[in-house]
């Protein structure tokens, strides 16, 4: 192949700089038109990202993290562009090249993951010609032979087993995580100087998670890239970032060493959202969020982007006029507050332990709950999504029922109010088998079992205003007349704090988490005594998700309410719940008190879990050791034998696979739990490579 | 289950369906045609028979018997591959049919052709150019290729092509099998009439589905390797937008099968169209019986074919789960 062809084709890689930065942002600002209005995106955006290093940028929705990115990628969508700024990689400047260096650049110097694994391949490509496509746009001189073995290697690189086979399968055929991993394959194949990484990990179940960020950190430490991570998890940069860029409202507001950010923050923002998340590690009385709601983009005051939320402005007249540049404050620290000085260290408020509420009588009792579904993939057999679940609730108690995607800790939810008629098994509420009993006094019943849904944004009416919303159960069960309709619908809104001025507003005039608090309204409009709560925070922020809990919190003991809570989220429930259920494949395998579980857990998979949780903690987070789990659960179509989780299980032996467990107490273990190998206190872990890996960070 | 089984069943299970399709067919068929006024014993007899005559030809016919006796003694004689004889000049249905299908399946295969080969890059030049003059003149020309009555297109074609330019002939038929240079060239035209009419539907499903798969994440993703925009056209985009395509493209192909009369009639080609309406006008209900069924097994088949197509197109769509 001549020089010109080469050029012409894959292009000559950058020069590499002696040690200077592979990429480096200098004021950048990216902008959207929207409905005429100019929406920033990001506006003076300074950082670089020198070779082998990881920079995490984290950030709420809206912060215009993944804008950044994008305009580094060259992919902003058509509404959005560069306004201003620099940008370049390796010295080249990425705003003034030519659209065909560009692509010369894009897969080959810089390549991306994307946040949605499910998506992000073509479905109807076979997995090896979608990465052999990768290989093949910038190296065009190898043959078929040696593209498939290069495509072979990058996928056993992150960790796919059997690559060769793997090779001509579909997407559909890969789970989310191996995706993942495959995405990943895709984006090393010409070994990148710069890696970045939009949110990789945020549409996948803990403990794949775990798997991912170890493929990612086995490509980065393969290519020896840079690489950028964007995440809105603390945990995952404590676990992977060398630096941290902290953004609110398309700004930077603190930077540094991704350790002493989060454990000193200098930026009353990033203290904010440390002091709103709830944490694996400790638990406390009552979360602090951020109050209020994150800045309109189309309107950011030329002040201080975050004063009106900010706990340390006191409406000071600096942070309303002056807007702060990112600068070195006194300790050395970079920071884009006027005071930052005085943004208070960790623990400064000691945390008042949690108090446990009196529970009170057993209010519902699930007994060998079971749900079966017709099995859609094969249109023969069935899928048995619950099998054999009991638990009962008490008054003013929180149950938290936790387990990955497909575990059935949503099908347990809509059994019970009775959206899903079970299969089998009792459902007693307040004494009333609601499996056995007749239409109208099922109908009276129901209306103590409420559910709210995960989205806020599907699970309202468009057309209705709030007041409608709230006011239709009153009338439907005629709970309240006339009159008195308003006077009730005013109380509701109050007691989950909307203002109820916005009563005739539409869904869409409000925040997700505004929304979410809609829906939890509207449940309480039935007077109900049990809140089925399945994921009600999860498609929320950080800042706003602190919020919604504490306002769950609170209205619990003012009414004394029993909370069925539903969460993949294991420090959301370390929060909030009292006792804890662990679900794996359609069965509680453990079921215990909040510290006894986050403190001693018994079940091998609930320490697993546990283990994979990554906690915003960069010493704890890399002293820990870790139990990654190999593969991800078998389908419910066709469950293992004997203890579900055997397959991936390392303390696995014949007797799991003949025996079920009983969901029973185990010597020295006091709560129910339903592993054989439980009585001798917590199971060492022994590692194996065939089944589980120890991961020592 | 290995996969030749999977296939044997689902061929099976899709030929009950289609028994049952032609079942339902034949009644309303058979119903229709009972409905519609005039008299086939008249028509048999001769118009100036004797009354007797006409009954004993309607004793002869069978058509004095109750309704369901005729249809159960109709249906019997189809199984057995006897479609009736012709009121009109007594020969087989089965054999008019056969005479006929050939120029009518030319005719709607060579359309659809013509019209893919249009509407594929007319409908990607409209999705690329959506938001731009470019795109609303593409849209605006498959607009009007919708709203121009077919009729007036190919008489405008003839005008122009056969009466000014005199490149083709203005009518007429020669199978394929006896001068297939002739049968084109006499198919030129009423292909391209057909073909650019039904061009302009399946171009705006082109064009919506180009749009639609163009915001998927795995394009973007595909732009971030660094493929060329012509690439990620060919190997994602298009592959991608097939389905719809070829859903809309396989209705046009059953509407096409009896929907041809007008092409047939304007060009003098001698198919199904033409003599399902010449035997309506005849009052030989037999033949219009054996030509609806026909049309019926057809469009059956050309779903089928959809169907099969839709697994070589989707790697997710299994005939396991296709059901019927």
């Amino acid at each position: 192949m001549s020089v010109v062809d080469s050029r012409a084709a894959g292009g000559p890689r950058s020069a590499q700089g002696d040690g200077g930065p592979v990429l480096r942002v200098r004021d950048l600002r990216v902008g959207f038109t929207g409905n005429g209005a100019e929406v920033v995106a990001a506006d003076g955006l300074d950082f670089e990202v020198r070779p082998g290093e990881t920079l995490g940028i984290v950030g709420e929705s809206g912060s215009g993290k993944s804008a950044t990115v994008a305009a580094v990628m060259g992919l902003l969508p058509g509404t959005a562009s560069v306004r201003a700024g620099e940008i370049s990689l390796l010295g080249e400047d990425l705003l003034r090249v030519s659209p065909r260096r560009l692509r010369q650049l894009r897969g080959n110097d810089v390549a991306m993951v994307f946040q949605d694994p499910m998506t992000s391949l073509d479905p109807v490509m076979t997995i090896g010609d979608q990465i052999g496509e990768a290989i093949t746009a910038h190296q065009h001189d190898l043959s078929k032979a040696r593209v498939r073995e290069r495509a072979a290697e990058l996928l056993s690189l992150v960790g796919v087993s059997s690559p060769e086979r793997r090779l001509d399968q579909y997407p559909h055929e890969f789970s989310g995580g191996m995706r993942q991993r495959v995405v990943i394959a895709m984006a090393i194949a010409n070994d990148p100087r710069l890696l970045i990484a939009d949110e990789p990990t945020t549409a996948l179940d803990v403990t794949v998670q775990a798997q991912v960020l170890e493929a990612l950190r086995a490509a980065r430490d393969a290519t020896g890239a840079a690489t950028i991570l964007i995440t809105h998890d603390l945990g995952v940069v404590a676990e992977m970032a060398d630096r941290l860029v902290v953004m609110y409202a398309g700004r930077i507001v603190e930077h540094g060493p991704v350790r002493e950010v989060l454990r000193d923050p200098r930026h009353p923002y990033t203290r904010g959202l440390l002091d709103g998340l709830p944490r694996l590690d400790r638990r406390v009385a009552r979360l602090r969020p951020i109050p209020g709601q994150p800045p309109d983009l189309a309107a950011i005051p030329g002040a201080c982007a975050f004063h009106e939320r900010c706990a340390l402005s006191q409406d000071r007249a600096r942070c309303r006029e002056e807007r702060p540049a990112l600068r070195v404050t006194a300790t050395g620290r970079e920071s884009a507050c006027h005071f930052a000085e005085e943004v208070a260290g960790a623990g400064a408020e000691p945390d008042e332990p949690r108090t446990a509420g009196t529970p009170g009588p057993v209010v519902l009792e699930v007994r060998d709950l079971v749900k079966r579904f017709p099995d859609r993939r094969s249109g023969r057999g069935e899928v048995s999504a619950v099998d054999g679940v009991s638990f009962a609730l008490r008054a003013g108690e929180t149950l938290g029922v936790v387990g990955e995607s497909g575990c059935g800790k949503s099908t347990v939810g809509r059994a019970i109010v009775r959206l899903l008629e079970p299969s089998g098994g009792r459902i007693v509420f307040h004494g009333t088998d609601l499996t056995a009993a007749n239409r109208r006094a099922l109908r009276a019943a129901a209306r103590g079992l409420q559910l709210v849904f995960q989205d806020p944004f599907a699970s309202l009416n468009p057309r209705m205003t709030v007041r409608q919303v709230l006011a239709e159960p009153l009338r439907v069960h005629r709970l309240v007349t006339g009159d008195r309709i308003a006077a009730r619908v005013t109380e509701l809104m109050d007691l989950v704090r909307l203002n109820p001025e916005h009563a005739d507003r539409y869904p869409h005039e409000f925040s997700g988490g505004q929304r979410q608090r809609v829906a939890v309204a509207r449940a309480l409009a039935m007077e109900p005594s049990v809140l089925v709560l399945d994921e009600p925070v999860s498609a929320l922020d950080v800042s706003i998700q602190a919020q919604v809990l504490n306002m769950l919190d609170r209205v619990q003991r003012e009414l004394g309410l029993a909370y069925v809570f539903i969460s993949h989220d294991l420090s959301v429930v370390r929060h909030l719940c009292d006792r804890i259920a662990v679900m794996y494949l359609g069965r509680i395998v453990e079921l215990a008190d909040n510290g006894e579980l986050y403190e001693r857990p018994a079940h091998p998979y609930t320490q697993a879990l546990l283990s994979a949780v990554p906690v915003p903690d960069p010493d704890q987070a890399r002293r820990r050791d870790r139990i990654i789990l190999r593969g991800a659960p078998p389908s419910p179509a066709d469950p293992p034998s004997g203890c579900r989780f055997r397959t991936r299980c390392w303390r696995a032996e014949q007797r799991c696979a003949d025996e079920t467990p009983p969901l029973v107490p185990h010597g020295t273990v006091a709560h129910p739990v339903a592993c054989h190998f439980a009585d001798g206190g917590a199971p060492a872990f022994v590692p194996t490579d065939d089944v589980a890996e120890k991961g020592n960070l | 289950m290995n996969r030749g089984r999977v296939a044997w069943r689902w061929l099976l299970r899709r030929l009950g369906a289609t028994v049952l399709t032609l079942l339902i067919v034949s009644v309303i068929v058979f119903a229709f045609t009972q409905a519609l006024p005039g008299d086939p014993a008249l028509v048999h007899a001769g118009a100036d028979a004797s009354p007797e005559r006409v009954e004993q030809v309607r004793e002869e016919l069978g058509l004095d018997r109750p309704l369901p006796v005729q249809y159960l003694s109709y249906i019997g004689d189809v199984v057995t591959g006897d479609f009736g004889v012709s009121a009109r000049d007594g020969r087989p249905v089965l054999d008019l049919i056969a005479e006929r299908l050939p120029a009518t399946l030319e005719l709607a295969i060579l359309s659809l052709l013509v019209a893919v080969l249009i509407a594929v890059p007319a409908g990607i030049f409209a999705a690329k150019g959506s938001g731009r003059l470019s795109g609303v003149l593409t849209s605006a020309l498959t607009l009007t290729g919708l709203s121009v009555p077919a009729f007036w297109f190919a008489i405008m074609l003839i005008y122009v092509f056969a009466v000014q330019l005199q490149w083709f002939n203005a009518g007429g038929y020669v199978p394929l099998t006896v001068d297939w240079q002739a049968n084109l060239a006499l198919m030129a035209l009423p292909v391209v009439a057909t073909g650019f009419r039904r061009s302009a539907e399946i171009a705006r499903f082109v064009r919506s589905a180009v749009l639609d798969v163009s915001t998927a994440d795995y394009v973007r993703v595909a732009e971030a390797k660094g493929l060329t925009g012509r690439r990620i056209m060919r190997r994602h985009i298009l592959p991608n937008s097939m389905i719809p395509v070829v859903t809309v493209t396989g209705l046009q192909m059953a509407e096409m099968l009896g929907g041809l009369v007008l092409t047939e009639t304007v060009f003098g080609i001698p198919g199904i169209g033409r003599l399902i309406v010449d035997s309506i006008f005849a009052r030989d209900f037999v033949v219009v019986q054996g030509c609806l069924l026909t049309a019926a097994v057809l469009v059956v088949v050309v779903n089928t074919l959809v169907d099969l197509l839709y697994t070589r197109l989707d790697p997710r769509i299994t005939l396991e789960a296709a059901g019927v």
